[in-house]
């Protein structure tokens, strides 16, 4: 049993490393799912409800229950411009996947999408999916 | 280690504001390439890196990522950002997708 660790050492560093990434990949979309959400301008449900407080939109009626789903920068882009941070935020994120794709070529290839993805967020205009 | 940079001028009220450039030499990572660069906007310095596979596919993306930061700010929106010559644009490369936004000698020849 202990050979076959040392035989395979090299595999379950790689595992562990690409572990260790994708929970930061999840941590990050979080992040930027919290920082595109926020508006302090939000409405609030009124006190003296039982769910007072809490955050509320003017389309309770939206039964799809989807929008957290969907990919954020396609509902954003059509709103305009990002701000440089949420670009930025975006493209490291982009950074984290690409770094764990093997062969190079798609690494690569994944690189430069994502870089279309951060021009496209800055300039205000449709961001293109990562399809890898 | 910086290996190159470049300064804008951008034409305020109150006189001409440099807006320094700075790219650092490609630096091999854990996985792949970095490229650092830092853009002194008035508003504050703004310290970006670009990865790729290799040195220069690092190399690219930064430059390519400055590109879409000028071209995208407010200072070249307001036309009172330049290289240097008003209009002439301003010497980085960009992606595609954003090639619209090119002004001038950027138009043409990158």
């Amino acid at each position: 049993m202990r050979s076959w660790f040392r035989e395979n050492a090299d595999y379950l560093s790689r595992q562990s490393k690409l572990a260790a990434m994708r929970a930061e990949l999840s941590l990050l979309k979080a992040v930027l799912r919290s920082e595109a959400k926020y508006s302090p301008d939000q409405p609030r449900v009124p006190a003296g409800n039982p769910d007072g407080g809490q955050w509320t939109n003017d389309n309770d009626n939206d039964v799809t229950g989807s929008t957290d789903l969907q990919p954020a920068p396609y509902l954003l882009a059509a709103g305009g411009k990002q701000s440089a941070a949420y670009c930025w935020n975006q493209m490291q994120i982009d950074m984290l996947l690409c770094a764990s794709l093997r062969p190079a070529p798609v690494n690569a290839a994944c690189r430069a999408q994502a870089n279309e993805r951060y021009s496209a967020c800055l300039a205000g205009k449709p961001i293109p999916p990562l399809p890898f | 280690m910086i290996i190159a940079t470049r300064s804008l001028i951008l034409r305020a009220q109150n006189g001409d504001v440099e807006i320094p450039i700075r790219i650092h030499a490609p630096e091999k990572a854990e996985v792949d390439w970095v490229c650092r660069f830092e853009i002194d906007w008035p508003e504050g310095q703004a310290k970006r890196w670009g990865a790729g596979n290799d040195a220069v596919q690092a190399l690219l993306i930064a430059l390519q990522m400055i590109g879409a930061e000028i071209y995208a700010s407010d200072y070249h929106e307001s036309g009172k950002l330049m290289w240097l010559a008003p209009g002439r644009g301003y010497g980085f490369p960009v992606t595609n997708n954003i090639r619209d936004l090119l002004v001038g000698d950027d138009k043409r020849f990158l």
